[in-house]
C-alpha cells in the first residue's frame, strides 16, 4: 500500500487521496453490473448469431481491461492535460467521423462505423465527450474574457458535428450532442429568453427530423401507433420487463430475452430484467442516478469555471444517454441507437464512456490549493462562495 | 444576467465580484439541472414500478389447461367394475411466437412424427400465435423423442380423455363427454351439473384424482340385458328394444339398456335418429301391463276384494264406443280370472267399482304421472290426463290413452310387489336403510300379497308362461299396445311390453322389457308381447338370477304359499 502512502508525493498516492472515490466506486459498480447483465442477456444473442454462448460475455470482460485502463489513465491527468487530450480526441474523432461518410460501413441503414483490421469503430461515440469538454472550455473562456469568441467557435464545432451526424444519419447522437450543448449554455447562465428560443428550435429540429428522415418518422409513427407496425424490439423489451416482475425469474429462466435482437447492446436493460427483476433494475437506475447526483454535486463545488462547466457537461451527457436508453427500454420514447454506459456491450461506446468519465474524475479531483487558499475543507469553501 | 455583469465592466479585465456572481449563477444552474435530472429518473423509476405491477398474462397455464386436464371421477358399477375411466395422454403443442428457428423445428419434429405433413407443420409453426396444437395424444415414446429435441416453443400438455371400457354396454346410463371433458349426456352430464363443475371451478379437480363413484348398475346383468335386447332386435325384426331392472327393496337400477344405442367413446354416434333412451326419455301406452296397477289399487281400497266377481259377458259401451276383450271369455270372471285372461271388460268393471277419481289419484301416488325420478338428464314427462272422463278412465285402466315412461312402470311394479312401498329409482348405490326412509307406503301389505299371487298366477297359467323359467318364481304381465297410425290403432304395429317381478315369494327384482314393432319370430309364433318381450324376459332372468343370488328352487309349495287365505 505504500504507493498510496502520503509520505512521499507519488502520482498514484496523490491521485488516490484526491480522486472522488464515491464516483469512482459507483462507476466500477456499474461495470460490475454490466458483466452480470451480460450473462443474462448476451448468450441468446450469441447463439442466434451462431457464435459461442460465451462470445459476448468474454469480449465484454476483456473490453473492461482497456476501459478501466483508459478511465484511470485519463483520471490521473490535470485539468489542463485533460483539456489538451480532449482537444486531440475531438480533432481525430471529427476527422474519423467525416471519414465514415466516405468509407463507412453501412449497418441497419446508417453509415456510422469505420472498419479496419477486423475491428469496427464508431467515431461519434468519441466526439460526444470530447465535444462536451471542449465546449465547456470555450464557454468558460468566453465567460472570463469577452474577447474570446467562445460561442461562435462552439457553434461552429456543433454545426460541423451535427451536420456529419445527420448525414450518417444518426439522430440519437445528434440529439444527445445538441442537448449537451444546450445544457452547457444553460449552466453557463444563458438568459431564459434564449432558452425559450433554443427550445423552440429544438422542437422544430425534432419535427424536421420526423419529416425528413423516413426511419425516424417510422419509429415515431410506430411508437405513437401502439403495437402496430414493426416495433418488435420494444414489444419484446416490454414483455421481458413484465415477465420478470419484481423479483425476476432467476438466472437462465427468462424466455422473452431470446427474442430481443439487441439484447446484449441497446436493450440489455430489459433483457436482464426478465431474470433479475424490476427491483434489480431500479437499483441500477438508482446507481446511475447516484453517478449523476454525485457528479453534478462535485462539479458545483469546483472553483475553476472550465472544470465546473466541463464536468457538468460530461455528467449531463452521461445522465442523458443513460436516461434515453432507459426510456427507450421502458417504451417512454421511441427507439434510438443509444447504449447504456458501461453496461451495454460495445467496444467503442465503452472506451468512449471511459474516456469521458476519466476526464470527469480528473476534473473533480480535490485540489489542495483550493482547500488551502481558505484553510477550509472544500465543501465549506463552496458555501462561503455562495454566501458571498 | 451574466451578460449584464460583463457589459457593466466593459473591459476584458476580470473583477473579483464578477467572478463570484458567475460562480453563484452557474452553481444555481447546476442545481436546477440536478433537479431536472432527478425528475427524469423518478419518472423512469415510476414507470418501472408500474411495469412490475403488471401481471403476466400466461395465456396457457391460466386458460386452457384446466379444461384440458380436467379429471372426472371414475365410474364403477355396484361391484367395483370400471364403467368410465380417465386416461391420460401427452399432447404436443407449440408456441409459434417462441420458436427461434422455424426450419430446425420443422425438420426435427417431422423426423419424430413422420405422419405429420411438413407443409402443415410449417404453416402451424410460422407466425406469432401463443398456442397451436400439433398432435393430440402421443405415445410416451414419441413424447420422449420430442423432449430430446430440446426445441424451444414446443411443449406437451397431459390431456385427460374419458374412456368407456364397455363401449356401448351402458351407453344410455353413462352418457358421454365432449372434447373438453364436459359431460353432455347421462350420468356424466348429471355429475357435472351436480359437483364436478363446482370442483373444477374451485380448481380442485385439476390434478387430483376424484373419489370414484359407484353406480347401482351390475355390469354383469347390464351386459346380459344388453345382449338379450340386441338379440331381440334381430330375432323379432323390431325397430327398438329396451329394458330396465330395478331392485324392489332399494329402488336401485340394476340394469338399463335401450337399443339402438351408441358408443360413448364416439359420442357423435348418439346423434343418429332413434337412439334415445326409451326407458327414461320415451313415453308409451304400455297396454295391459297397466291392469296390474289398476287391480292393485282397487284391491287396496275396500271397494274390491280378490274374491269379487265381475260380469264380462259383453262389451262395455260408452256412447258409440265399445270395448271388448282380446281373449273374450264372455262370462262372469273372478278377479284372478280377469287378470289371467287380461280382460279389458273385467278391468274396467273393477276400476268402475273403485271409482275413476280414486284411480287417477292412485296413479299420482304411484308416481305414474309427472316426470320420472332419475339422475339422468334425458327424461320425458308422462302424458296422463289431469282428470279422467268415463271413457278415458276406462281405457286408462288397461293402459291406453295415457303414456308413461317404462321407468315409471317398473318403479310402480316394484312398489306393488315389495309390500306396497314406493321407492324412487336411482342410478347410484343406495343403502337399504336409506331406501326405507325414502319409501312411501302406497298400498297395503295385504293388497301387495294379493298382487304377488296374481302376478305369479299369470306367469303360471296366463300370458306370462313364456317369461317364467322354472325355479325362479317369476311373476309378470304382458302388454301389447297397438300403435296409433294415422289416428287409428294399427294391428300390424304394436309395442310389446312385459313387466315382471322375481322371485314372487320374496320379491327382489322388477323388470320391464319393451320390444317396439316386433314381427313374429316364425310362422308358428305370434306377435303379442308374450312371444317376444316375454321370451326376452325369460332369457334374461335365466341368465342373471343366479348372479344376483336368486337360486333356482323347484319346490311347488312356494307357489301354494302365495295363494291368499280368502281363496284357499
Amino acid at each position: 500500500m505504500n504507493i498510496f502512502s502520503r509520505d512521499r508525493k507519488t502520482l498514484i498516492a496523490e491521485w488516490w487521496w484526491t480522486v472522488d472515490r464515491e464516483l469512482l466506486g459507483a462507476l466500477f459498480a456499474l461495470m460490475g453490473i454490466g458483466i452480470l447483465m451480460s450473462f443474462a442477456a448476451s448468450p441468446a444473442v450469441a447463439e442466434r448469431l451462431k457464435l459461442g454462448e460465451w462470445h459476448f460475455i468474454i469480449r465484454h470482460m476483456l473490453l473492461l481491461i482497456p476501459t478501466i485502463g483508459v478511465m484511470l489513465g485519463v483520471s490521473l491527468m490535470t485539468p489542463r492535460q485533460a483539456r489538451f487530450l480532449a482537444l486531440g480526441v475531438l480533432g481525430v474523432s471529427m476527422v474519423l467521423l467525416a471519414a465514415t461518410l466516405v468509407v463507412g460501413t453501412e449497418i441497419k441503414g446508417s453509415q456510422r462505423w469505420l472498419s479496419f483490421a477486423g475491428q469496427s469503430l464508431q467515431p461519434s461515440e468519441f466526439v460526444k465527450p470530447a465535444f462536451a469538454v471542449i465546449a465547456g472550455w470555450l464557454m468558460a473562456e468566453r465567460m472570463r474574457r469577452t474577447d474570446v469568441p467562445g460561442h461562435a467557435i462552439t457553434l461552429g464545432l456543433l454545426g460541423m458535428i451535427v451536420g456529419m451526424l445527420i448525414l450518417q444519419p444518426d439522430v440519437g447522437q445528434t440529439v444527445l450532442i445538441l442537448l449537451t450543448w444546450a445544457a452547457l449554455l444553460f449552466i453557463a447562465g444563458i438568459s431564459w429568453w434564449v432558452i425559450a428560443v433554443l427550445g423552440g428550435l429544438g422542437i422544430a429540429g425534432i419535427t424536421s427530423a420526423y419529416l425528413l428522415f423516413p426511419h425516424v418518422s417510422r419509429r415515431i409513427d410506430t411508437f405513437l401507433g401502439g403495437d402496430s407496425g414493426d416495433n418488435y424490439q420494444v414489444e419484446k423489451a416490454l414483455q421481458s420487463l413484465v415477465e420478470g416482475g419484481w423479483f425476476g425469474r432467476g438466472p437462465g429462466e427468462a424466455v422473452t430475452k431470446r427474442f430481443l435482437p439487441d439484447a446484449h447492446a441497446d436493450f440489455v436493460f430489459s433483457a436482464a430484467a426478465g431474470e433479475f427483476g424490476i427491483l434489480f433494475c431500479m437499483a441500477l437506475v438508482g446507481l446511475i442516478g447516484f453517478v449523476v447526483w454525485r457528479g453534478l454535486s462535485r462539479a458545483q463545488l469546483l472553483n475553476d469555471l472550465f472544470a465546473r462547466l466541463a464536468a457538468s457537461a460530461l455528467v449531463i451527457q452521461f445522465g442523458l444517454q443513460s436516461a434515453i436508453n432507459l426510456m427507450v427500454n421502458i417504451n417512454l420514447i421511441p427507439p434510438k441507437g443509444m447504449t447504456l454506459p458501461f453496461v451495454s456491450y460495445g467496444g467503442t461506446s465503452m472506451i468512449a464512456v471511459a474516456f469521458g468519465m476519466g476526464i470527469l474524475l480528473a476534473l473533480t479531483r480535490r485540489k489542495p490549493q483550493e482547500a488551502i487558499a481558505s484553510g477550509l475543507p472544500l465543501e465549506r469553501e463552496a458555501l462561503r462562495h455562495e454566501a458571498a | 444576467m451574466s451578460d449584464a455583469a460583463f457589459s457593466a465592466s466593459g473591459s476584458p479585465i476580470t473583477i473579483e465580484g464578477v467572478q463570484k456572481a458567475r460562480g453563484a449563477l452557474t452553481r444555481n444552474r447546476i442545481k436546477l439541472a440536478l433537479l431536472f435530472a432527478s425528475l427524469l429518473f423518478v419518472v423512469i423509476l415510476g414507470r418501472l414500478a408500474l411495469l412490475a405491477m403488471e401481471t403476466v398474462e400466461d395465456d396457457f397455464v391460466g386458460q386452457e389447461r384446466p379444461a384440458l386436464t380436467a379429471s372426472r371421477p371414475t365410474l364403477l358399477d355396484r361391484n367395483g367394475q370400471q364403467l368410465a375411466i380417465d386416461i391420460q395422454s401427452p399432447s404436443l403443442f407449440a408456441e409459434p411466437r417462441n420458436i427461434v428457428d422455424l426450419d430446425e423445428a420443422v425438420e426435427k419434429i417431422s423426423r419424430v412424427l413422420p405422419d405429420l405433413d411438413r407443409k402443415f407443420l410449417r404453416e402451424r409453426l410460422d407466425g406469432d400465435e401463443g398456442f397451436v396444437w400439433l398432435q393430440r395424444e402421443l405415445t410416451p415414446a414419441q413424447q420422449d423423442s420430442i423432449m430430446r429435441l430440446g426445441l424451444p416453443g414446443i411443449d406437451f400438455v397431459t390431456e385427460t380423455r374419458r374412456f368407456y371400457p364397455g363401449g356401448p354396454v351402458a351407453s344410455h346410463i353413462l352418457g358421454a363427454v365432449n372434447v373438453d371433458n364436459v359431460g353432455i349426456a347421462g350420468i356424466e352430464a348429471y355429475l357435472d351439473r351436480e359437483e364436478v363443475a363446482l370442483l373444477q371451478d374451485l380448481g380442485l379437480a385439476r390434478d387430483r384424482t376424484l373419489e370414484p363413484k359407484n353406480l347401482s348398475i351390475d355390469l354383469r346383468v347390464q351386459h346380459a340385458m344388453h345382449r338379450e335386447l340386441k338379440d331381440a332386435l334381430e330375432r323379432y325384426q323390431a325397430i327398438a328394444s329396451a329394458g330396465v331392472m330395478i331392485d324392489v327393496r332399494t329402488g336401485e337400477i340394476i340394469a338399463m339398456a335401450s337399443l339402438p344405442d351408441f358408443d360413448p367413446n364416439d359420442p357423435a354416434s348418439a346423434l343418429e335418429e332413434g337412439r334415445y333412451n326409451r326407458i327414461t326419455a320415451g313415453t308409451f301406452e304400455l297396454g295391459s301391463t297397466f291392469k296390474t296397477v289398476t287391480i292393485s289399487g282397487a284391491l287396496d281400497s275396500s271397494a274390491v276384494s280378490i274374491t269379487d266377481r265381475f260380469d264380462a259377458t259383453s262389451a262395455v259401451r260408452f256412447g258409440r264406443f265399445s270395448i271388448g276383450d282380446f281373449h273374450g271369455k264372455n262370462r262372469v270372471l273372478s278377479v284372478p280370472e280377469v287378470y289371467k285372461y287380461s280382460s279389458n271388460i273385467g278391468t274396467i268393471k273393477i276400476m268402475q267399482a273403485w271409482g275413476k277419481d280414486n284411480y287417477r289419484a292412485y296413479l299420482h301416488k304411484l308416481h305414474l304421472d309427472g316426470t320420472p325420478t332419475i339422475e339422468l338428464p334425458e327424461k320425458k314427462t308422462a302424458n296422463v290426463p289431469k282428470t279422467f272422463s268415463e271413457v278415458g278412465a276406462a281405457t286408462a285402466s288397461f293402459g291406453h290413452g295415457l303414456s308413461v315412461t317404462p321407468l315409471q312402470l317398473v318403479a310402480a311394479y316394484a312398489a306393488i310387489a315389495n309390500g306396497g312401498t314406493y321407492i324412487p329409482p336411482t342410478l347410484f348405490k343406495r343403502d337399504p336403510i336409506d331406501a326405507q326412509i325414502l319409501g312411501e307406503q302406497v298400498i297395503s301389505k295385504r293388497a301387495s300379497d294379493d298382487m304377488r299371487y296374481l302376478l305369479r298366477l299369470n306367469a303360471l297359467e296366463g300370458s306370462g308362461r313364456r317369461a317364467a323359467p322354472d325355479g325362479y318364481m317369476v311373476g309378470g304381465k304382458t302388454g301389447t299396445a297397438e300403435k296409433v297410425v294415422d289416428g287409428r290403432y294399427s294391428s300390424a304395429k304394436s309395442l310389446a311390453v312385459f313387466a315382471s317381478v322375481f322371485p314372487m315369494d320374496s320379491p327382489r327384482y322388477a323388470m320391464v322389457i319393451l320390444v317396439d314393432e316386433p314381427q313374429p319370430e316364425n310362422e308358428r309364433s305370434g306377435r303379442t308381447a308374450a312371444w317376444n318381450a316375454g321370451d326376452v324376459t325369460g332369457r334374461i332372468i335365466e341368465r342373471v338370477a343366479p348372479m344376483l343370488g336368486v337360486l333356482p328352487d323347484f319346490d311347488e309349495n312356494r307357489d301354494v304359499a302365495l295363494v291368499p287365505a280368502a281363496l284357499q
